[in-house]
């Protein structure tokens, strides 16, 4: 019984001591113990120590990195130009893709991907580089651009001088370098196909009106009602409307087209005009957003608007159009599956697809191009990396010309070549681009990878030739599909986006205000995510409204409502952050 | 009388019928979608697969290391689940063994557990100091003991009468052949509930392999198809995002591979379960009630 009695305790005391963690100094702990004193994480010294840096990767052998992009897709290592890219390097490239959690272990252990993006606010993505610099996870990269970007220092030297003033935390380092810098571009030059985001209404059916004039929204609004009552169901009986939208996106649906034709952008609870000028969405000073919401509240009193609108998510919205069941969408980006649907109902090629009319509206969006590029996400290297000089080499590289090219275009010889002095595709690529464009993209990654590029797609090399040869005038015309060429040909002009240009303006945004402007407090946080949470129920009232009286009410009950939540404060606050930037940058000559 | 009855039971049974369409129809649905073409599966389906395809099927078993990771998902399910039914089954028996010294503070350690959690980052921390990281031993050992198999299986011993274990040591049996040959055999409901809730866990688990492991010969099956989905996802945003082409373009629509994913996953669970379902009922109810 004694002898039981022993074995038994004995039996405990092994089950507790397995139950409690073993004390070591793997790999792991030791990161830890090493990030904590702020030195390099690893086995490795960090580069400003001045030690011996790398273990050593003979030259045969690729050095691995892994790299995590704002959208980077895991997986795709294995395309055309990656290959070509990990060959030339002598690298071996790993895309990863890291869940908050993973983000949250990762800071705290210094596990991080080696090369990665972060973001302007922490989000589900990334974390911010100032978040990263007080961690202690990235690398300050002034020896490292120094030796081994040669590329950097030439083609984005102001990204530099940017990164060190604004997103150093307060230290002056360098520790992020931005991707999608628009070298050498020509502003008002830029060639595009088409524009995106608008009122987008169905073409043939338009057409079938015979291209009524429009030249403002009632007009848009009498010609859609009339199109929706001469096509009141689809083909299988379900209902047609001429707008919807979806919720998943906040309240994008519900007022970006109006607002972007209008000469204004989407902001967080504000609008931007085209000098990064906010107006609040609510409350006083606020005007498009209203107009917005009015003019959303008058197509739903007339029947346009889907009654789902408010309940669905955007794969709802989505296979909804493609059932074709929309006469107007936000944007051309959810086409293709209803394009598919038309074609398999007979739709004629010439007539598929949903545009914005030329001249209905008085502006058109252009984009908001930064003479930082993504300054929201700048790309880091993490004290993690055990090769830092092959990553610097890597991202030195995506900021040449020719390395951006290779992402846009693909490689000399092989995607596209030169005639005539000109830079273009070659036949057989400009023919699976229009074949299938998916899946072109897919196999060569050619357009795949764009946080990657170091250079915007509407950079020019020394001889002022595009980097994205798809922008030049014979891709732009030889993309054209047959419904391009039609509208172009009704027109009058050789693509369409030359149609909107000839009747309208194009509003480029340039936001480095906001972008360098200070993050609100925690309490301002605090009010902005209360009001987030109401703007739905609100926009939801005042686009059910059933009057221009009750509109009216709605709104001001609203605005009284977002006011005792603190969203006028909150407006004045990110305002005043906003206008410091903007003198600080004014103040630079920016 | 008899026609009242017989009112009730028309009615009661329309109800369930009702109840239990309800509960069918979404998984259903899926079933359905995951056979319909993607492009016109998008426009809704009802009661019938829309375009009967099975592309999305396709499209997943070609997918690189669908093999391995299979494997890897099944013998972490069958080695997961035998070393949890043994680890919990024995330290349950001791919690309950009169010799075992300490053991209401041991017990109530574990139990612990069970309430209070650090939270991600202290178990990502911990799981890299004992070396598990990128090894096949983080997907059986972590999962070794849980709190909540332990209460379950103690209190079902608890009801085992004493005196079967006495008259055992009586006639010169030990812990071990106790253990083996009259606690395991009296057991087996509780054991079969216990494997069932195990291996459905360690079918589904990819946390521990998401946060851990990236050694592509050790990722499961949850990991390989949600890093799909993701691909999946971020290509259909990037296509969509293009300006209009017109032209024949087919989008990966990321629903029709979410339902095909979804059936995947839960399909070899589901033709487990109908055998084991006779002992989870029984063992469930047996530890409830006596506890």
């Amino acid at each position: 019984m004694k002898m039981k009695q022993l074995m038994s305790t004995i039996l405990c005391i092994c089950l507790s001591v397995g139950l409690t963690a073993c004390g070591g100094n793997g790999n792991l702990a030791g990161k830890i113990a090493d990030n904590s004193a702020g030195e390099t994480v690893g086995d490795n010294s960090s580069v400003q120590e001045g030690s011996a840096s790398a273990e050593e990767v003979s030259e045969e052998e690729p050095v691995e990195l892994t790299y995590c992009g704002a959208d980077s897709v895991v997986g795709m290592e294995d395309t055309e130009i990656i290959d070509y890219i990990e060959k030339k390097l002598n690298i071996k490239l790993t895309f990863v893709q890291y869940t908050p959690d993973q983000w949250a272990a990762g800071m705290a252990s210094g596990d991080l991907p080696d090369i990665f993006q972060t973001r302007a606010k922490r989000d589900a993505i990334a974390v911010t580089i100032e978040e990263a610099i007080d961690a202690g996870v990235i690398l300050e990269l002034t020896d490292l651009v120094e030796e081994y970007g040669p590329n950097i220092k030439q083609n984005i030297p102001n990204v530099l001088d940017y990164m060190r003033t604004y997103r150093s935390n307060g230290t002056g380092g360098l520790y992020g370098i931005n991707t999608n810098v628009p070298t050498n571009n020509r502003e008002g030059e830029d060639t595009v196909s088409d524009y995106g985001v608008g009122f987008c209404v169905r073409w043939d059916y338009y057409k079938e009106m015979g291209y009524p004039e429009i030249t403002n929204e009632d007009e848009l609004l009498d010609m859609l009602k009339q199109m929706q009552e001469a096509h009141p169901v689809t083909e299988d009986g379900k209902p047609v409307y001429s707008f919807g939208g979806f919720s998943d996106w906040g309240l994008w649906s519900y007022f970006v087209p109006y607002a972007f034709q209008h000469g204004w952008m989407n902001g967080e609870g504000c609008l931007f005009g085209p000098n990064c000028e906010v107006q609040p969405m609510f409350g006083e000073g606020a005007d498009i957003f209203k107009k917005a919401m009015k003019f959303m509240n008058k197509a739903n009193r007339m029947g346009l608007c889907d009654p789902e609108m408010f309940t669905m998510k955007n794969a709802d919205f989505v296979g909804k159009h493609a059932n074709l069941q929309y006469l107007s969408v936000p944007c051309t980006w959810y086409n293709s599956d209803a394009i598919a649907t038309q074609r398999e109902q007979g739709v004629a090629e010439t007539d598929l697809g949903w545009r914005m009319i030329p001249g209905a509206f008085p502006e058109m969006y252009g984009g908001y191009p930064s003479i930082f590029g993504s300054s929201d996400r700048p790309t880091v290297i993490s004290k993690n990396c055990k090769n830092p000089e092959a990553a610097m080499r890597f991202l030195d590289y995506m900021s040449s010309f020719e390395g951006s090219r290779i992402l846009m275009s693909g490689v000399e010889g092989v995607h596209w070549e030169i005639i005539d002095g000109k830079k273009e595709f070659t036949e057989e690529i400009m023919q699976r681009r229009l074949d299938d464009f998916a899946e072109f993209r897919k196999e060569t990654g050619i357009g795949l990878f764009w946080n990657m590029q170091g250079l915007a797609n509407n950079a020019r090399d020394e001889e002022g030739q595009y980097l994205d040869l798809g922008k030049t005038d014979k891709a732009v015309v030889a993309g054209l599909s047959e419904a391009d060429k039609d509208f172009s040909e009704h027109y009058g002009v050789e693509y369409p986006a030359q149609a909107y240009q000839a009747r309208g303006n194009i509003t480029y945004f340039n936001l480095e205000p906001s972008n360098m402007a200070k993050a609100l407090d925690n309490d301002m946080q605090m009010i902005e995510t209360q009001c987030e949470n109401y703007y739905m129920t609100l926009v939801a009232k005042l686009i059910n409204s059933s009057s221009d009286e009750e509109f009216e009410k709605n709104w001001e009950a609203g605005c009284a409502e977002l006011d005792a939540m603190g969203y006028n404060k909150m407006m004045e606050a990110y305002t005043a952050n906003v206008e410091e930037a903007r003198e600080e940058l004014e103040r630079l000559g920016n | 009388m008899k026609n009242r009855h017989l009112l009730f039971r028309c009615i009661n049974g329309l109800i369930f019928l009702i109840l239990m369409l309800i509960c069918i129809y979404p998984f259903y649905y899926v079933f359905i979608y995951s056979f319909s073409d993607p492009g016109q599966a998008a426009r809704g389906i009802t009661f019938w697969p829309r375009g009967f395809s099975l592309i999305n099927y396709k499209t997943l078993f070609k997918l690189n290391d669908i093999g391995n990771a299979f494997l890897i998902s099944t013998l972490r399910t069958i080695l997961g689940t035998v070393i949890t039914v043994i680890c919990c089954t024995f330290f349950a028996y001791l919690m309950t063994n009169r010799y075992i010294w300490g053991k209401k503070i041991i017990y109530r350690f574990v139990i612990f557990t069970m309430y209070i959690s650090a939270g991600i980052i202290p178990w990502y921390l911990l799981m890299g100091r004992l070396h598990l990281q990128n090894s096949f031993l983080l997907y059986i050992i972590p999962t070794a003991l849980s709190a909540y198999y332990v209460i379950l299986i103690k209190t079902y011993l608890e009801s085992l009468p004493e005196s079967l274990i006495e008259a055992a040591e009586v006639e010169g049996a030990g812990l071990i052949k106790i253990f083996c040959q009259i606690i395991l055999p009296l057991s087996k409901p509780i054991l079969a509930t216990i494997a069932v809730f195990s291996a459905v866990g360690q079918w589904n688990s990819y946390f521990d392999n998401l946060m851990l492991v990236t050694n592509p010969k050790l990722q499961t099956l949850q990991l390989i198809l949600y890093n799909y989905l993701n691909q999946a996802q971020v290509l259909a945003t990037m296509s969509q995002r293009d300006l209009s082409r017109g032209a024949a373009v087919q989008l990966a629509t990321p629903r029709s591979i979410q339902v095909t994913i979804t059936i995947i996953t839960t399909l070899p669970i589901m033709l487990v379960y109908p055998f084991m379902q006779k002992y989870f009922v029984k063992g469930i109810m047996i530890g409830a009630v006596k506890g």
